[in-house]
């Protein structure tokens, strides 16, 4: 079967410095793979790369969304796609209605799918819904996008939009940071309704702990822009028992 | 160096501009004392001036102009695209057709008689209060020393002039207690060459609202210049009485590229509130003077402002708020959408009097610059001559957020779409302050056209 994600030897830099060094992944579809590592070991770079943010150019190697050598798409053409990615730190733009962009962003999706566009009734009860399920302030989705949220309630807002626009691969990038354990396991139960035989999940993170709530087919190492070990989730254990240093170790082999 | 080389160049201008003057008899005289005044406290304002430092408009005073005023007109202007309950519509400053009075309203036409004390002196309960008579006795002196005691109207040159030279206008009372619909003041500019070009021409408008009334005031500036050397030079006073209420629209729409000044002056008594916003959406070398003076306690007034420009568009937006009385707020909103070569200044000057204690000030002034070559020049000014006062001030000049575009496109939404969105939500933050919805969409169409402007360059 074709993986969702399929990237060799991947080398990326951003203003001339080199953060991914021939970084190997391949997620299939239907697993959710972890990738932890140490400050600085490349997550983010990592993650924004999939994405396609600007500022991040690919050196070598090959980076492939379900076959399709998706390096040159532009971000929009990437979500349209089926990719999503949860921010580390969501954005806030004044302005933007929250709803307004959500309903302009799942209308995008589908009209790529070839759907019709959802009309305001129809969006607001799925909207109504899959808030209700996430315990997200309906209040919230009336302001502008992230503005004055709570850093819970920006992850949260960040789960929230990836229910509504259903991606084949969701990355999330330490989307665990700054959540206490309540919101921690609201967002975790997000992600897990979500799990099914099409769709992956690449989990970024630092600390083994959401790992308890989100439990990964795989887990892998990144250290210093490449994977340096993979295994089950007992590496993730491992690693938040031994710390980073022995990947450190096993990276200067 | 300027004074002995350029006086009598100055002196002839003077005398130019007296023959302009409308009217006869004591009204005339009296109009000729500002035309005068202005000239004797140095004539036209240039660099040398604080407050015209980074202005362009050095051609004015270089410039002969001929009086667009009463110029032949061609067919009435477009229907205003809005509600409105009574207009006066002016076009080459005479009116076309009479004004259509809403109810609770009282409109008077100003004329080429009407002598400037008849509309300058006069406080929101009607009552005339005795600035004038100690103006023209000592014009020449007051215009050249700056000071609290003087209305900012009056320091203003082009205030002068306007003074000595408007022909038609329109004086509007809004019954105290009532509450007035839309209330539209137009002045069109329509140029059939019947007037040598370059052409000037001085609109003024009085609005009063009395005691406990409301109402929302429409001024738009219309038409096109006949060559990029003519000029508009408006003149607004609105007196505001105690506990009432002012909603002002000021939009500028002349097209051509010709030069406009303009002012709006409010003074407002105790407990009276004022919501304006000025949108400067044509194509013009733009500036506009706002300028509140607090006589009465607890008052409060809110300025706002959008400049939407693009090729070599240019908008200035001074302000100066004067809390001369205790315990009023002052909020302002100045904002910029710019591209190509288009520029733009804020200059805002909050004066807090002695003994003025209680203001509450804050003035904020944000630039999109959508392209390298738009500029943008921001000047906060701040006196503070009391205690237990709250001023708080902040500029932005900046280009679209990449932060935000990422994730705007990160969920699907296209580059330009996403684009046009961050750039509707920059004006969108003063455009919410706009209560009437034909001028939103008016601006809306200025966006869209600066938006593609902004495009091509991107």
């Amino acid at each position: 079967m074709t993986p969702l994600l399929q990237i060799e030897g991947l080398r990326v830099a951003v203003e001339g410095r080199e953060i991914l060094r021939g970084l190997d992944l391949v997620i299939p579809p239907g697993e959710t793979h972890a990738v932890m590592g140490p400050n600085g070991s490349g997550k983010s770079t990592l993650a924004h790369v999939i994405a396609g943010r600007e500022g991040f150019e690919i050196t070598g190697g090959t980076l492939r969304f379900r076959g399709e050598d998706i390096s040159e798409w532009a971000p929009e053409q990437r979500a349209r796609a089926g990719i999503f990615l949860a921010f580390q730190y969501p954005v806030e733009i004044p302005g933007v209605n929250n709803t307004y962009f959500l309903k302009a962003a799942v209308n995008e999706v589908r009209k790529h799918r070839g759907q019709p566009e959802l009309d305001a009734v129809d969006f607001l009860a799925m909207m109504r819904e899959r808030v209700e399920l996430l315990d997200f302030d309906p209040e919230l989705i009336k302001r502008p996008v992230n503005q004055g949220f709570s850093g819970g309630e920006k992850k949260r807002n960040e789960i929230l939009q990836m229910s509504v626009l259903e991606p084949t691969l969701a990355v999330l990038d330490e989307t665990d940071s700054g959540l206490d354990i309540d919101a921690l396991r609201i967002v975790a139960d997000g992600v897990n309704r979500m799990r099914s035989s099409g769709r992956g999940f690449l989990v970024i993170t630092h600390y083994q702990r959401l790992l308890n709530h989100i439990v990964p087919d795989r887990v892998h190492v990144l250290q210093d822009g490449r994977i340096v070990e993979s295994g089950d989730p007992d590496l993730a254990l491992r690693l938040e028992a031994e710390g980073y240093g022995r990947a450190s170790a096993l990276a200067g082999a | 160096m300027i004074g002995t080389a350029s006086e009598p160049v100055e002196g002839a201008l003077c005398g130019s501009y007296l023959a302009e003057v409308p009217g006869a008899g004591a009204a005339a005289a009296e109009r000729r004392v500002f035309v005068e005044a202005m000239f004797d406290g140095g004539g036209f304002p240039g660099r040398r001036d604080e407050d015209w430092r980074f202005s362009e408009f050095g051609s004015l005073g270089r410039t002969r102009f001929s009086s667009l005023r009463g110029a032949a007109a061609g067919k009435a202007p477009a229907a205003w695209p809005g509600e409105c309950a009574g207009q006066a519509v002016f076009v080459n400053g005479a009116p076309a057709g009479q004004p259509a009075v809403a109810p609770g309203a009282l409109l008077g036409l100003l004329g080429p008689e009407t002598a400037p004390s008849e509309v300058l002196d006069r406080a929101p309960d009607g009552s005339l209060v005795p600035v004038l008579p100690a103006f023209l006795a000592d014009a020449r002196d007051r215009a050249r020393r700056p000071g609290l005691e003087l209305a900012p109207c009056f320091r203003h040159p082009l205030e002068m002039l306007n003074a000595g030279l408007f022909g038609h206008g329109v004086s509007a009372r809004v019954r105290a207690g009532t509450e007035c619909a839309p209330l539209l003041l137009r002045s069109v500019r329509q140029e059939h060459g019947d007037r040598p070009a370059p052409t000037m021409l001085h609109p003024r408008f009085e609005v009063v609202v009395e005691p406990g009334a409301r109402a929302t005031v429409i001024e738009a500036h219309e038409g096109v210049f006949g060559t990029p050397e003519s000029w508009t030079n408006p003149s607004t006073v609105c007196r505001v009485g105690r506990d009432a209420r002012l909603d002002y629209l000021r939009l500028g729409l002349e097209t051509g590229g010709g030069n406009h000044t303009g002012r709006t002056t409010f003074h407002l008594d105790r407990g009276a509130r004022v919501r304006s916003a000025v949108l400067s959406l044509g194509e013009a070398r733009a500036r506009h003077d706002a300028a509140v003076v607090f006589r009465g306690e607890g008052s409060s007034a809110s300025l706002n402002g959008l400049f939407v420009g693009a090729g070599r568009e240019r908008a200035e937006h001074h302000t100066l708020v004067v809390h001369a009385a205790r315990h009023a707020e002052s909020r302002q909103l100045y904002k910029a959408v710019l591209a190509d070569r288009a520029s733009t200044v804020f200059d805002g000057q909050v004066v807090v009097a002695p003994g003025a204690v209680g203001t509450d000030a804050a003035q904020s002034n944000r630039n999109l610059l959508l392209s390298d070559g738009a500029r943008a020049h921001t000047q906060p000014r701040l006196e503070i001559h009391a205690d237990d006062v709250k001023c708080a001030h902040g500029a932005a000049i900046g280009r679209l957020d990449q932060d935000a575009l990422f994730y705007l496109r990160s969920r699907g939404l296209g580059a330009l779409d996403s684009r046009d969105l961050l750039i509707e939500a920059f004006a969108g933050e003063v455009l919410d302050r706009v209560s009437v919805e034909a001028a939103r969409t008016l601006a809306r169409a200025a966006l869209a056209r600066v938006r593609e402007a902004g495009r091509a360059a991107a």
